[in-house]
């Protein structure tokens, strides 16, 4: 009996889906541009407090593009070579109303790390 | 290395432009599993791509955290056990391709792409055909080849050495823009 409760919850596990997001709290909040002078004064360190982290981000839209599973949404960082970059998962998500260009956002995802952006996955908008 | 090659990349264009550079910051790479056992499904659309059509050089990387699985748990044996990405957080590509390009003339042109692989602190010599397609004024480059994890000293435990195929098939799909 408990042998068949413990499968149950290590085939549970195995086959978990993502976490939603929107779920989890974010542990920073940033504005984008402080984002990215954060990954550019030390970004050993910005990685050490960020990756693997859920955090919020506020912006404005430079770029955004969808296709039917994904969309990316890119930020003003006040660099012009430089953006908060944003991945979504359109499948997972309900309703989900993406920002246009020009329009101020909030943002919550997980960082991945800096490679001339900022990258975040797993994102949601607030 | 420090620097990511793209930066190199970027360096190498502002000292001699042939203002023929495309890039593109949501390229797309996924790679694909399959096997009796187990079907894997990895998507990273947060890939850099950079082409030089003028010199045929070109450049990809991408942080290996960005690589999406539809289970956690497969996402996070993958970080943490076979990329170590912690350790090795970036993934990339840089070589030369053969084939011309006629960027007045929109078009799917079959080319051979030369390079050197990089992941997981190894690097491979890579040959792979993939096709560069000029459409209107952007640059779309497509291709699919194979890899095998023990090339670049990815250990797969015996245990489960069955869940996962012997060659990956890797799909790439970019969209580039001028610069």
């Amino acid at each position: 009996m408990m042998l068949s409760v413990g499968f149950g919850f290590a085939f549970y596990l195995y086959n978990k889906p993502h976490r939603d997001t929107s779920a989890i709290k974010a542990e920073f909040s940033f504005d984008a541009r402080d984002l990215y002078t954060e990954y550019r004064r030390n970004e050993t360190a910005a990685d050490k407090k960020l990756v693997d982290k859920v955090i919020e981000v506020r912006g404005t839209v430079s770029d955004m593009r969808q296709n039917d599973s994904t969309a990316d949404i890119q930020l003003n960082t006040g660099d012009p070579q430089a953006t908060i970059s944003c991945s979504f998962l359109l499948a997972g998500q309900k309703k989900i109303s993406l920002p246009l260009k020009g329009g101020l956002v909030k943002i919550k995802g997980k960082c991945t790390g800096f490679l001339e952006d900022v990258n975040l996955v797993d994102c949601v908008v607030e | 290395m420090k620097k990511s090659i793209i930066t190199l990349v970027f360096a190498l264009s502002g000292m001699i432009s042939y203002g023929q550079l495309y890039l593109t910051r949501s390229g797309f790479i996924g790679f694909y599993s399959k096997t009796s056992v187990e079907d894997i499904k990895a998507e990273n659309n947060q890939v850099y791509a950079v082409v030089d059509i003028g010199a045929k050089n070109l450049a990809f990387t991408t942080l290996v955290k960005g690589f999406i699985f539809p289970k956690e748990l497969m996402q996070e044996h993958f970080n943490e056990n076979y990329m170590e990405s912690d350790k090795y957080p970036k993934a990339s590509f840089s070589g030369t391709f053969t084939g011309d390009i006629d960027l007045k003339k929109d078009g799917v042109y079959p080319v051979m792409v030369k390079g050197r692989l990089s992941l997981h602190n190894a690097t491979q010599d890579v040959a792979i055909p993939a096709t560069l397609e000029v459409k209107a004024g952007r640059i779309l480059g497509q291709s699919q080849f194979n890899i095998k994890p023990e090339d670049y000293h990815i250990d797969i435990p015996s245990l489960v050495r069955d869940k996962i195929a012997k060659e990956l098939t890797v799909s790439v799909k970019v969209d580039c823009s001028p610069k």
